[in-house]
């Protein structure tokens, strides 16, 4: 139990009529990378999306089925507690237009926090665990839109964790981003897989081999195949996995 | 090509006509007005049937008048703004509302003035007080504000709100500490646009809270005041005589005031765009 996360059992989600994931089941593991891949439309989003129901505001969106995290079922608790122990990082970076401080102090003031000192080190901790802090420690009272691209993202990265999840959802996190700072995002969710299970969607394959210990393929809202990355590289079970690994749908 | 042209610079020296004219009548009364303007104009009561002294107590009574409109409009018109763009589900009947904003917005100001008449003088019991006069402006600049605050909220991108939820954040904290400061820039421009508008109004203020005269300024909510552009309509339309210097120092004054405030606009809504453009 202590191993895994989430347990998923026969999740089927749809927009109005559209079927988008079905008949979901698996498990994913606790403190390791799982990668999420499969071609444009897959069903990936929706995935992730479902995990901290961030798809609940689409007025079309419906689900059936059960998400337990660590035991406990998510589709029916409330959903802020939810999202507090599931963070989100989104593929275009969005930090607030507010002070690189405010930023990560954001989601533990809305938690309650409200001492200063406190906040400061959450702010420090964060910011340090998002191998940000050497960069901006001089500027905290800065404007986060002034920083760039590949920053704002590990602001993003670090806003997620300043309220201590358990688990970090990344959505395409590097793909609006260049091969240095997307290089810096992957070293550090390698480090930040020992302490936070880690979902990652992503378009670069290459990438996921880099960076998962799991992976995950959907194929038109179905899971096809779910393994630790090396077994499906080497040994995929499913035709179609092996067919998109080799490039033949993207 | 050569017709292109011709469109052209018709409509370059109409529009370029226009715009001079009313430059340049502004112009003018500003300028005729300003050797009227001097301490005594501003600080002093008015004297001799008005013929004489200033217009302090119609300044004051213009800053009582904006201040309870903007005491009511801007905390009604922001929450009505949250609601609507936050809040509310994407219905008919919304967009209903939001056309019904707009038709209001375009109201002329002597409905209001009567509506408040018949609402706070007259059924609250208000009188002509700077409360009736005051409540009347705010609710005369009530659409303006809330389909300003409206489209400066919509403007704000999705990805915030997304962010702060993902955090954790419920509706309220997302919008009020999110949504709400990241359009603050914006709103706070559609207020001083509606101030603009609330101190050059007379018909509302004249049904509800304006007096004609008065030898001290108010000390509460239910006493009348003197406003700026309804002591311009009494001395215009009730002392013909002997007004004049008074009469052209205060539009004077009136229309220096909006020119600022609109220039402050202009030069705000320009920096917005600049920072769009970054
Ligand atoms: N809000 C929505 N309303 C209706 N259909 C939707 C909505 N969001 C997604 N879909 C549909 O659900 C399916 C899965 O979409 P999803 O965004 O999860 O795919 P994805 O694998 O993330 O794709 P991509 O790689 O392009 O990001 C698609 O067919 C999409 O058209
Ligand atoms: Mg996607």
């Amino acid at each position: 139990m202590e191993d895994t996360i989430f347990v998923i059992d026969e999740l089927n989600v749809f927009y109005g009529e559209k079927h988008a994931l079905k008949d979901v089941t698996c498990e994913i593991p606790r403190r390791k990378v799982t990668a999420v891949v499969g071609p444009s439309g897959c069903g990936k989003s929706t995935f992730l999306r479902v995990l901290n129901r961030m798809n609940d505001l689409i007025p079309t969106y419906r689900h059936t089925g059960s998400i337990k995290l660590l035991g406990k079922e998510t589709l029916t608790m409330d959903a802020v507690s939810l999202r507090k122990q599931v963070g989100m990082v989104f593929q275009k970076p969005n930090p607030f237009p507010k002070t690189i401080q405010d930023n990560v102090t954001y989601g533990p003031r809305i938690h309650g926090v409200k001492n200063r000192q406190r906040l400061k080190e959450i702010a420090e901790r964060s910011l340090k665990q998002a191998a940000l802090w050497d960069e901006v420690k001089d500027e905290l009272k800065k404007n986060a839109l002034n920083l760039s691209g590949g920053q704002q993202q590990r602001l993003c990265i670090a806003r997620a964790l300043s309220v201590e999840p358990e688990v970090l959802l990344l959505d395409e996190p590097t793909s609006a981003l260049d091969p240095i700072a997307t290089q810096k995002i992957e070293k550090l969710i390698e480090e930040l897989s020992e302490r936070y299970t880690i979902i990652i969607v992503t378009h670069n394959l290459q990438q996921a081999l880099r960076i998962s210990d799991y992976l995950m393929f959907f194929y038109v809202g179905e899971l096809v195949e779910f393994d630790t990355t090396e077994k499906i590289t080497t040994n995929p079970s499913d035709p179609r996995t092996s067919d998109y690994l080799r490039g033949i749908f993207s | 090509m050569k017709i292109d042209a011709i469109v052209k610079i018709t409509f370059a020296v109409v529009s370029y006509t226009l715009i001079g004219l009313i430059v340049a009548l502004i112009g003018f009364l500003i300028v005729n007005g300003l050797d009227n303007i001097d301490l005594e104009f501003l600080t002093a009561f008015p004297r001799n049937s008005m013929t004489g002294g200033g217009i302090w107590p119609a300044l004051v009574g213009t800053v009582y008048f904006v201040a309870v409109a903007l005491l009511f409009s801007i905390p009604v018109g922001i929450l009505a703004a949250v609601y609507l763009s936050e809040y509310s589900k994407d219905t008919a009947f919304k967009r209903l509302i939001l056309t019904a904003n707009n038709i209001l917005a375009g109201i002329p100001s002597v409905v209001f003035g009567l509506f408040g008449l018949s609402l706070f003088s007259i059924t609250f019991g208000f009188g002509t007080s700077v409360l009736a006069g005051g409540l009347t402006l705010g609710i005369m600049s009530l659409p303006y504000i809330i389909s300003n605050t409206h489209e400066s909220l919509t403007a704000v991108p999705y990805s915030y709100r997304e962010a702060s939820l993902a955090l954790g954040a419920n509706r309220a904290e997302t919008s009020f500490r999110i949504v709400l400061p990241a359009s603050f820039s914006r709103i706070l421009t559609g207020v001083i646009i509606a101030i603009g508008r609330i101190i050059g109004e007379t018909a509302p203020v004249l049904f509800t809270g304006a007096a004609f005269y008065i030898t001290r300024n108010p000390t509460g909510p239910f006493e009348p005041a003197m406003a700026l552009p309804t002591h311009i309509f009494v001395l215009s339309a009730v002392y013909p005589d002997n007004v004049t210097p008074k009469l052209e120092g205060s539009i004077s004054l009136l229309l220096i005031i909006v020119v600022v405030l609109f220039l402050l606009v202009a030069i705000r809504r320009r920096k917005e765009t600049k920072k769009l453009e970054v």
